[in-house]
């Protein structure tokens, strides 16, 4: 599909630069496209070593949280747990990925416990001794939820940029520089049409000339 | 002589209620149905048929048990002869609504109605939530508002939520001991169940590794195993603990229960004899035809088929195999 | 004239304690029953008929004291209308004779009541095992039903 335009020099001229600059643009974004699927590979790794190391920690803890959960009734399992005793304060700020602003979690824990093992925010009396073991695996377990949730957002954002880039690279490719190329042919094929007919013209001019002399 | 008469028309009125719990058949069959429905159909043929019939939700199961457990206390305030009996056999929920409200007001928010007791406890909810709202607990029995005022004394140095169990845990056993006094069964009951809990602290305590200072603090006074003897204990291996304790009534509760620990890591076993052996201790003297024995007995196993219903049901809705759920499943009172 | 009144008198309060401390250990065993008895059929109203038939077992200590409060009446002629003049050996004989039934009517009176009270809670349980429970509390009459024998022997064996 060519453009719609006048096949003037001047025309001509303003495509070409045009057709430079998307060249030039498709194989930055080319660059950028292969670089950010490093990233982005690396970063998949990552999550996928971090999501199944989390879940295979994590369905034993639910599973020993569901049989406290049977052995105890609704009410008491609520209440042991209702009043959390170790907090979590995060502070979120941004990291640049490839110029993708992705979310870094920062945390610290706070409050309430002294010590490694002070995280059980309930007495023992009225609570199964199956509650321990998975609270224990829950707590350990929360650094690593909160950078597999750090991860996998900074995965979610890089697919996102890579499919935009994508595209751009794409429509530069498939579209935009074929179009222009195309376009700046028609205009130089015009252009030389235009020349050879005035060619021709001069030259049957100049027969016509010398033949009346 | 006047205990006789003082019993015996509610030691023969729970005769009766013992024939409509749950047996050991009924019990098997909601353990062998196919999911939680057909588990729930089983209930249907059973003293709780118009329950399950009005419950929409199987997964709202726990507002049958909680139902139930109304229900039961209701029923049985009418005709218990004894108030101190009842007094002491509902204090535990007066405790627990306790604890709700105050971590609810240490966390500045509403408790959730789900997780109280509205009518099961001594004191009616509605009375305890305006206690909470006035902040005025003088209307509190002495041991309960001695406990509170502790927790708020030390809430404001360091807010701890199990600082609201270990205190009120403590107060609720002193208190149980203490109006169980004239009623030696009563009394040998609570101090079973007060051994048996610290024993279960104590090895609890030693697999979190806590300080002897923690575990001090949160053994409970009642039981007459003293607190030295698991203090002096502490620094020893926990198979000394099955040595000791090899002469007294908990000896087959620990060994089996360590033994599993030793095994798998769990102390499953452990809480199923333990609550086992106060069953059976009831059981033993319900036929007792003028005593507190059959009263006990009733409401005790009332709440332990609540806890069978409801281990039976969490394992069918989450689809556990049969095997893992009859492990914890505790024994039958009839 | 004053020693063949105290004769009499004493015969009597022997019938009195007979009909009384009898009567009084029935009412007690029938009062338990009756209160466990109400506590089956408040739950369980079909049983009542067995539960009746267990609270009537400890009211036979009183009729035994009543049959030998009339036996002395009889034969001291309180009933016949022919007052007899009893010395006072005879009066402390009668009044003797009157307590197996008076003494053991009321202790096996409480303690059937007892057993029939346990009685009515095992058939709230197994109401077809009402032939067992009644026969642990009649087990107790033997005592009692001895002790009539003993007071009616000693009785006639008087003469007066």
């Amino acid at each position: 599909m060519r453009m719609r335009v006048n096949p003037t020099r001047m025309e001509l001229n303003r495509l070409k630069k045009r057709l430079n600059m998307a060249v030039r643009g498709h194989r930055l974004l080319k660059d950028k496209r292969d670089e950010l699927m490093r990233q982005f590979i690396d970063l998949i790794k990552h999550n996928k070593e971090l999501r199944e190391e989390v879940e295979r920690e994590l369905q034993p803890a639910l599973a020993k949280f569901l049989l406290a959960r049977a052995v105890m009734s609704g009410e008491s399992m609520e209440e042991a747990i209702m009043f959390p005793k170790t907090r979590f304060d995060l502070a979120v700020s941004r990291q640049n990925i490839m110029s993708v602003y992705a979310p870094k979690f920062s945390w610290e824990k706070a409050g309430g416990g002294q010590g490694e093992g002070d995280i059980y925010p309930y007495g023992f009396a009225d609570t199964s001794a199956e509650l321990d073991a998975s609270i224990a695996t829950l707590s350990q377990l929360m650094p690593k939820l909160l950078e597999l949730a750090q991860v996998e957002k900074a995965a979610d954002l890089l697919a996102d940029e890579i499919e935009k880039t994508r595209r751009r690279v794409n429509a530069l490719e498939h579209v935009l520089i074929p179009q222009l190329s195309e376009t700046v042919r028609y205009i130089t094929m015009k252009l030389e049409e235009a020349e050879r007919s005035a060619l021709t013209r001069l030259m049957k001019v100049k027969d016509i000339v010398r033949g009346k002399t | 002589m006047a205990n006789d008469s003082k019993y015996a028309y509610a030691v023969a009125r729970v005769r009766v209620l013992e024939n409509r719990l749950l047996d050991k058949g009924q019990v098997d069959r909601m353990l062998e149905a196919q999911g939680a429905r057909e588990a729930l159909q089983v209930l249907a043929e059973t003293n709780y048929a118009s329950a399950v019939g009005e419950l929409k939700d199987v997964h709202r199961f726990e507002d049958l048990l909680a139902g139930e457990l109304e229900r039961v206390y209701r029923e049985v305030r009418r005709f218990y002869p004894e108030p101190r009996l009842l007094e002491a056999l509902a204090a535990k929920y007066d405790v627990h609504n306790l604890k709700v409200l105050l971590k609810a007001q240490g966390l500045g928010r509403e408790a959730g109605g789900d997780i109280l007791y509205p009518n099961v406890g001594n004191i009616p909810l509605a009375k305890l939530e305006a206690m909470f709202a006035q902040e005025d607990f003088r209307d509190l029995p002495p041991h309960l508002r001695q406990a509170v005022e502790e927790i708020g004394a030390g809430w404001s140095q360091r807010p701890d939520p199990q600082w609201i169990d270990i205190i009120l845990d403590r107060a609720l056993y002193d208190h149980l001991l203490a109006l169980a006094d004239t009623i030696p069964f009563l009394k040998e009951f609570f101090t079973h169940q007060a051994n048996l809990v610290n024993i279960k602290t104590f090895i609890r305590v030693k697999i979190l590794r806590q300080d002897e200072d923690f575990l001090k603090k949160v053994l409970l006074r009642g039981g007459d195993i003293h607190q030295s003897f698991f203090t002096d204990l502490y620094h020893e291996p926990l198979e000394v603990l099955c040595d000791r304790l090899a002469l007294s009534p908990y000896a087959q509760v620990v060994n089996e229960g360590l033994a599993e620990w030793q095994e798998k890591g769990r102390l499953t076993r452990f809480e199923k004899l333990a609550d086992d052996f106060l069953l059976n201790f009831v059981r033993s003297h319900r036929h007792h035809p003028f005593g507190p024995q059959a009263l006990v007995g009733y409401l005790l196993a009332v709440e332990n088929e609540l806890k069978l219903i409801r281990i039976i049901m969490v394992g069918k809705l989450n689809k556990l195999p049969p095997e893992e759920i009859r492990e914890r499943l505790r024994d039958v009172y009839v | 004239m004053f020693e063949s009144m105290t004769g009499i008198v004493l015969a009597l309060l022997g019938a009195a304690l007979a009909v009384g401390l009898a009567g009084i250990g029935s009412a007690i065993g029938v009062g338990l029953v009756g209160q466990s008895a109400s506590g089956v059929v408040s739950e369980d109203p079909d049983k009542f008929g067995q539960t009746l038939l267990l609270q009537a077992l400890p009211g036979t200590q009183g009729i035994y004291g009543l049959l030998t409060g009339f036996l002395i009446m009889q034969r001291t002629g309180v009933v016949g209308g022919n007052l007899l003049n009893l010395t006072m050996e005879q009066g402390w004989a009668v009044f003797m004779a009157a307590m197996p039934v008076a003494i053991v009517g009321l202790l096996s009176a409480i303690a059937q009541g007892r057993a029939a009270a346990a009685g009515v809670g095992l058939i709230a349980k197994r109401p077809e095992e009402l032939g067992k429970a009644i026969i642990f509390a009649v087990m107790v009459e033997t005592y009692a039903v001895l002790a009539l024998l003993a007071s009616i022997l000693l009785l006639f064996g008087i003469t007066f």
